[in-house]
């Protein structure tokens, strides 16, 4: 994972985004969910810093590695 | 008049070897962060058991009296030793000689330690540092022609495989013939940060494809041992690797003629972990830490993973039951909802192979909504990978038990054992099965009922709903379809008791399987 870039753990839909942009998180805090084969997979932050941009909505479909959300460190 | 002399000779020489080298390459060599190859044998075998063999292999200089003046030694560093007892095979590059390059090797020890192996019925441990035997261009300058490539000793590499445990260790910047031994094992490892392993190095690359690279970039563990699945694990320093060895071959046995050897157990057989009744969340579309839940169930902190960020849907690892060595497999719904994947399933059927050819029994804890589906999974082949897979666990006779704690789905789930064998399983009450999940397949099998419906969404959720309510495991176990459905908690037990019966058949199952085990 590139600093700063939450990606997608794999394919699969965006179900909730759970931060807003300003929030600030910690390394393990779980920021979106995707759900994949019909499970939910909570992506979480990998270190901590405050969110900057979120690159999809909900519904969105992602492939894994996609950017999901970028954390300024 | 005895032979003292050449006795006093042959300890000299053999002093002469353990200075590699020389003071200066071995510096530069701990500057790297690395070990040198003795040290790395020193430290991997149990304390003084360890007895090379040509030791007296090297570059000699004789002056013009023709009086032997001294030697570097060969770049290959060869012998038995010790694992917790047992003998091994260990062979390492010197890359304080002539970079660990071929030529500096002198005869083919190499070969000679896979022959010792072989012929000894002896696990063999590889420490790789430098091309591992493959060649360098300087040679094309002293011989004054080139040869045609033959990997040398390939023939006993390849047949290792059914026979004997090969273990490598990358343990610094591998490529070419040193890079392919590496591959050619059942267990592979390398350190993070003072490993690479190529096809061929930066220079070689940018001659070939005109990419410029770092050695890091190219082949560090963070591509091997991550997203290509050419290394099994990764390792943080070489301490880390040669304990993560040792643990790999206490599981083994010394080859396909023996039986893995039990351990004096620690844990009790008829534990039943409370955390089981509920570690399956009831909503379906959650899911757990297929981790916490395997360790839970095995020998106390026996889990012993491989491969693990490497076809991550799907966790395999040795381990132990009641003493008694044991394959596990588990899907991590955490992972792409466990779905296997064509990574997932690569990994899938090496560890399976590895299983059946040294004779470990399997368990499986399924929970399988099926292959990956989308049209990225379609272009990486999952289906092939998938169906050699299913290959892999239908040539399997190892005994294997299955432990249904969830989904079974498609084709992939119905690989879960070899289902028209004895299929010995238990599900839990969090059991769900099919050869469609019931959404999605709905919408496949009513089509036209749904499409002609006033309401089609509502047609469809009323379907649905039918369906759902025939999914119970309870209505498949009163035709027999579920041989047993179990308390979570009663696990433990009934394999602990499996495991005895599994071990009592083994003496019958010995030796090489039909199939040979594939790199």
């Amino acid at each position: 994972m590139k600093n700063g870039e939450v990606r997608s753990p794999g394919v699969g839909k965006v179900i909730e985004i759970l931060v807003a942009v300003g929030a600030y998180v910690i390394a393990g805090d779980e920021v979106i969910v995707i759900e994949s084969m019909k499970m939910e997979i909570p992506v979480t932050a990998s270190h901590a810093g405050r969110v900057a941009t979120i690159a999809v909505a909900p519904g969105d479909q992602v492939q894994a590695d996609d950017v999901l959300l970028i954390i300024t460190v | 008049m005895s032979w003292q002399p050449e006795v006093d000779e042959l300890k000299r020489r053999a002093e002469l070897a353990k200075v590699m080298g020389g003071p200066e390459n071995i510096a530069r060599q701990h500057a790297g962060g690395k070990l040198t190859v003795r040290e790395r044998i020193e430290r991997l075998l149990d304390p003084g058991s360890f007895h090379e063999t040509g030791a007296l292999t090297g570059k000699p200089t004789y002056d013009d009296t023709g009086r032997f003046v001294s030697l570097i030694p060969s770049n290959f560093v060869l012998g038995t030793g010790r694992i917790e007892g047992r003998r091994v095979v260990v062979g390492g590059d010197d890359f304080t000689v002539r970079g660990g390059a071929a030529d500096g090797a002198i005869g083919y020890k190499a070969g000679y330690g896979e022959l010792m192996a072989r012929e000894l019925h002896l696990p063999i441990v590889r420490l790789v540092d430098g091309s591992g035997g493959g060649g360098s261009v300087k040679t094309i300058e002293e011989r004054k022609r080139t040869y045609v490539p033959g990997n040398p000793a390939w023939d006993v590499v390849v047949a290792l495989l059914s026979e004997v445990p090969v273990i490598s260790a990358c343990l610094g910047s591998v490529a070419g013939l040193g890079a392919a031994r590496v591959c050619a094992s059942h267990f592979s490892l390398m350190v993070k940060d003072t490993s690479q392993l190529f096809v061929a190095g930066p220079p070689v690359v940018v001659r070939g494809v005109g990419e410029v690279v770092t050695k890091e970039e190219l082949g560090g563990s963070h591509i091997h041992a991550h997203g290509s699945g050419a290394v099994d694990n990764e390792v943080e320093s070489e301490e880390e690797a040669f304990a993560a060895i040792r643990q790999f071959l206490s599981y083994m046995p010394q080859s396909v003629w023996q039986i893995p050897s039990r351990r004096p157990p620690d844990d009790d057989p008829n534990r039943r972990e409370e955390a089981l009744l509920s570690i399956i969340p009831r909503n379906k579309r959650r899911g757990y830490d297929v981790r916490k839940l395997v360790s839970l169930v095995l020998d106390r902190d026996s889990f012993f993973e491989i491969g693990r960020y490497y076809g991550r849907p799907l966790v395999t690892g040795l381990a132990r039951l009641d003493g008694y060595p044991v394959g596990v497999l588990a899907s991590d719904p955490l992972q792409g909802g466990g779905g296997l994947d064509a990574p997932a399933s690569e990994k899938m059927t090496r560890f399976i192979d590895l299983c059946d050819t040294f004779h470990l029994p399997c368990v499986n804890f399924v929970d399988q909504p099926g292959f990956l589906l989308g049209t990225v999974a379609e272009r990486a082949g999952t289906i092939r990978a998938g169906v050699r897979a299913l290959a892999a666990v239908y040539q399997a006779t190892v005994p294997w038990v299955s432990i249904i704690v969830r989904r079974v789905f498609g084709v992939a789930g119905a690989a879960h054992a070899n289902t028209q064998r004895l299929n010995l399983r238990y599900a839990w009450p969090s059991g769900n099965w099919g050869s469609l999940p019931i959404e999605g397949g709905v919408m496949a099998a009513y089509k036209r009922d749904i499409e002609s419906a006033p309401d089609p969404e509502a047609r469809r959720r009323e379907l649905e709903a039918k369906l759902d309510a025939l999914q119970s495991p309870f209505r498949t176990a009163e035709v027999f379809g579920i041989e047993e459905i179990i308390d979570p908690r009663d696990t433990r037990p009934l394999l602990c008791e499996w495991v005895h019966t599994a071990y009592e058949i083994l003496p019958a199952e010995l030796g090489p399987k039909r199939r040979g085990c594939r790199p």
